[in-house]
């Protein structure tokens, strides 16, 4: 037994020593989410417009074109369960709050970032944001990402000194530039079907639903307990997007969302997916925003937000 | 709770340790503890499938002792019958019921009768086919006089919930396991060495093998099959066999390995089944534990019953096998159709006489497979890979259209998509058939491999098995055995 135990160990040492060396490595190269969590803690008290959220505000809300101090919380696939869950780590601090700006797309009432093919970034809310999971794996870099990929983020870090933030200092996503945009016509029928739900009345996806809006409800429970206006918004996508889109989801979620406003004194619904103002010009790919469709939604929403103070 | 995941890895440990040095050669202590942890394993996934399984291990310890202890033989029939029925039972409520209100109520609508038929919200438990199949050989084995039932509850209620095999088999048999339960375990290093190599064979199959694999396979079912080549449709369905092997067969090699480091020997479930020269020797070495397990409760009976009627009474007896094969597997038709068609494999077999007949593996001095030998093993496997096509495909309609297009002489000759995951998928299934065809006079790919090298050599074989396995790990695949 002994002679199995202390081979199985010496076996297993360089391994352990290995996967630990690089797990403290990894978890030592800066990224959007300890940024965003170091300025948080640094200014909750001065931020007036929070912006919550996934890729689509992300990318597509810059907040240097508000004239309130804003700030874009927002990360690729975050849902709105993690919304709520960073908001309440800092929303004792979040004085000065006046607006939370959420983004409702296609997919986000029937998603949730631990049920879905991402479920692997919420390591970086157990990490990172010190947001409790349910998976103790979701506290480690190295068992939630491929190894290939992991060693490459060690080598651009540590060898070509380049980390893993993406956002600028107000958090806005920097790096869907409408330099290297992406074919729209593709994007847009793959994502739209990528983000139909097969069954939106499924009793899994059923349930999801109701947990959603449970968040919005809390959402706005807690806005109108602080004073703050909640602005709910469906961001512009590109044409061969919302052709593809299943009529059925998308009514649902439009009507839920209209139901919600007018439930809610303090929340407003702004359904701009086919606005007109935004051309293939504007477009990183068919449902993101690049630098100048991300200027020209920021300052729409900002005129809007200065039109309900 | 998978074997690949940290949660099962901090279990085990606990166990292992609790097993070995605080319980050591007690073997009540052990039974105790076994039991307890096969129940929080089970119930990890959702504690409400618990009682289920503890409600039928009572009624089965008590029927195993009512068949034993019955006076006459009507009697034990009659106990056997009603564990017969009560177990088939159980499994058809919980996995079957919704399938048949479904169908009738299909059949019905498309003879124009309008039906108020409705399903019901059923939670269909885990590992269900599994145990109920070690229940109903329990019973049957009492009757049929082969084994005697134990009166430690622990003893049996540990032989149906054994952890390592409950969610995915094997299926072993009382006389496999009970005895070893009731009999004192020492630590055997070798054993557990053996375990160890047997555990890192089956996390290569499952997560270099078959999860990568998966992702090329997946992109060519959940997709638009109008938008593939014929030729990638079939590359697919060929690399599906291979997933569904490296999946189901590295699970099972994690199984049994897991059950060798707590001194079980436990039923070997696969035995190279690729390496075969007809459909009836595939199905020998191919999930054995189930297709030993229909072989002698319901094709031997059957065929015993029907000798009279010659090679009709064979064939009807193998297609209900195999129907039940394909049911087993899942509440849907297209799993019948499977069962169906594997049966109908056998028929040539059948009339030749060729069905029992072991046909010898001739190769040349240098180990490659001779030509007659060779172009046996492709046939074979072509017509297997045809049949999992329909046992991948969501429905019978999708499983016929993707062979359909597959078969298409024009876009058949077309070029498989370039695909880097193709390649991957070569590289890695490449592997292990070059390492289990020269291993397959042993029990697993990796007993033997490399035990007489010099340690720096084999430890060297660890590690890049151990770095493969870590460079394809990451993103999870759920095991697809799980499901039944």
């Amino acid at each position: 037994m002994k002679r199995f135990i202390l081979k199985t160990c010496l076996l297993l040492l360089p391994i352990v020593v290995l996967a630990g060396s690089m797990e403290y490595l990894l978890r030592q190269i800066p990224n959007d989410y300890t940024y965003k969590k170091g300025y948080l803690d640094k200014h909750a008290e001065e931020i007036e417009l929070l912006i919550l959220g996934s890729s689509d505000a992300y990318y597509g809300i810059n907040p240097v074109y508000f004239s309130q101090n804003t700030f874009n919380a927002c990360h690729v696939s975050q849902t709105l369960d993690l919304d709520l869950k960073v908001f309440n780590k800092y929303q004792d601090r979040l004085n000065d709050l006046k607006f939370i700006i959420i983004p409702i797309s296609y997919p986000t009432l029937w998603v949730k970032l631990e049920s879905g093919v991402e479920s692997w970034r919420i390591k970086n809310y157990a990490l990172y944001y010190g947001i409790k999971t349910k998976s103790p794996e979701d506290n480690s870099e190295l068992l939630n990402g491929k190894l290939g990929i992991n060693i490459e983020r060690l080598y651009k870090y540590y060898v070509k000194k380049k980390n893993d933030i993406f956002s600028s200092e107000l958090g806005w996503g920097t790096n869907f530039s409408s330099g290297n945009a992406a074919d729209l016509e593709k994007t847009g029928k793959a994502t739209a079907s990528y983000h139909t739900i097969k069954t939106i009345y499924s009793k899994e996806n059923a349930k999801i639903f109701t947990e959603n809006i449970e968040i919005l409800n809390s959402f706005a429970e807690l806005c109108n307990r602080k004073d703050v206006k909640l602005i709910l918004i469906t961001p512009p996508a590109y044409r061969s997007y919302r052709e593809n889109l299943n009529a059925e989801q998308w009514n649902k979620t439009i009507e839920t969302m209209d139901d919600f406003a007018a439930k809610h004194n303090n929340c407003y619904y702004i359904n701009w997916l086919e606005n007109p103002d935004f051309t293939a010009a504007d477009f990183y790919d068919a449902n993101h925003l690049n630098e100048i469709g991300a200027k020209k939604l920021s300052e729409k929403l900002a005129c809007y937000i200065d039109s309900i103070k | 709770m998978v074997f690949n995941s940290i949660e099962f890895l901090i279990f085990f440990t606990v166990v292992f340790s609790l097993y070995h040095f605080f319980l050591k050669e007690k073997t009540r202590g052990q039974n105790v503890l076994l039991l307890i942890t096969s129940y929080v394993f089970y119930a990890w996934a959702n504690w409400k499938i618990l009682p289920l399984l503890a409600a039928v291990t009572v009624i089965f310890y008590g029927l195993g002792i009512a068949v034993f202890e019955a006076k006459t033989d009507k009697r034990k029939q009659l106990f056997t019958l009603t564990g017969v029925i009560l177990g088939i039972g159980t499994l058809l409520y919980f996995k079957y019921t919704n399938f048949f209100i479904s169908s009738f109520k299909d059949l019905f609508e498309s003879i124009g009768l309008r039906t108020n038929l409705h399903t019901f919200k059923i939670i269909l438990p885990i590992g269900i086919s599994f145990y109920t199949f070690r229940l109903l050989s329990y019973i049957i084995d009492i009757q049929r006089g082969k084994f005697e039932p134990t009166r430690d509850i622990v003893v049996f209620a540990t032989y149906v919930a054994f952890f390592p095999c409950i969610l995915s088999g094997p299926i072993d048999r009382p006389a496999t396991l009970i005895p070893q339960l009731q009999s004192k375990r020492v630590f055997d290093y070798s054993l557990a060495v053996n375990g160890m190599r047997q555990i890192l064979w089956g996390l290569f199959k499952k997560i270099v093998v078959a999860d990568n694999c998966a992702v090329f396979v997946n992109q060519a079912f959940d997709g638009d099959y109008q938008m593939q080549t014929g030729s990638t449709l079939l590359l697919a369905a060929v690399f599906y066999s291979f997933q569904m092997y490296a999946d189901f067969s590295g699970y099972s090699d994690m199984a049994i390995g897991v059950a060798k480091l707590l001194g079980f020997r436990v039923t070997k479930n696969f035995d190279y089944p690729f390496f075969v020269q007809n459909i009836a020797e595939y199905w020998r070495k191919w999930h054995i534990s189930l297709t030993s397990w229909l072989t002698d409760y319901v094709f031997m009976p059957l065929n015993i019953k029907w000798r009279d009627w010659g090679n009709r009474g064979t064939i009807a007896a193998i297609m209900i096998t195999f129907i039940l094969i394909g049911l087993w597997h899942g509440d849907n038709w297209k799993f019948v159709f499977f069962g169906l068609y594997n049966g109908l494999l056998y028929i040539p077999l059948i009339l030749s006489g060729a069905m029992f007949k072991k046909n010898k593996l001739m190769t040349y001095g240098w180990g490659f497979p001779k030509p007659k030998v060779f172009f046996n093993i492709l046939l074979t496997f072509g017509l297997v890979s045809v049949g999992n096509v329909i046992f991948r495909a969501d429905t019978l309609g999708q499983a016929f259209e993707y062979l359909g297009r597959m078969a298409n002489i024009r876009s058949f000759y077309s070029m498989p998509d370039e695909n880097t995951l193709l390649l991957k998928s070569v590289f890695v299934v490449a592997c292990m058939l070059i390492v289990e065809w020269s291993e397959r006079k042993n029990n697993f790919g990796l007993e033997k491999l490399g035990i007489t090298w010099k340690p720096v050599f084999r430890y060297a074989m660890y590690y890049v098995l151990v770095l493969l396995i870590f460079l394809s790990a990451g993103k999870e695949q759920i095991f697809i055995y799980f499901q039944f």
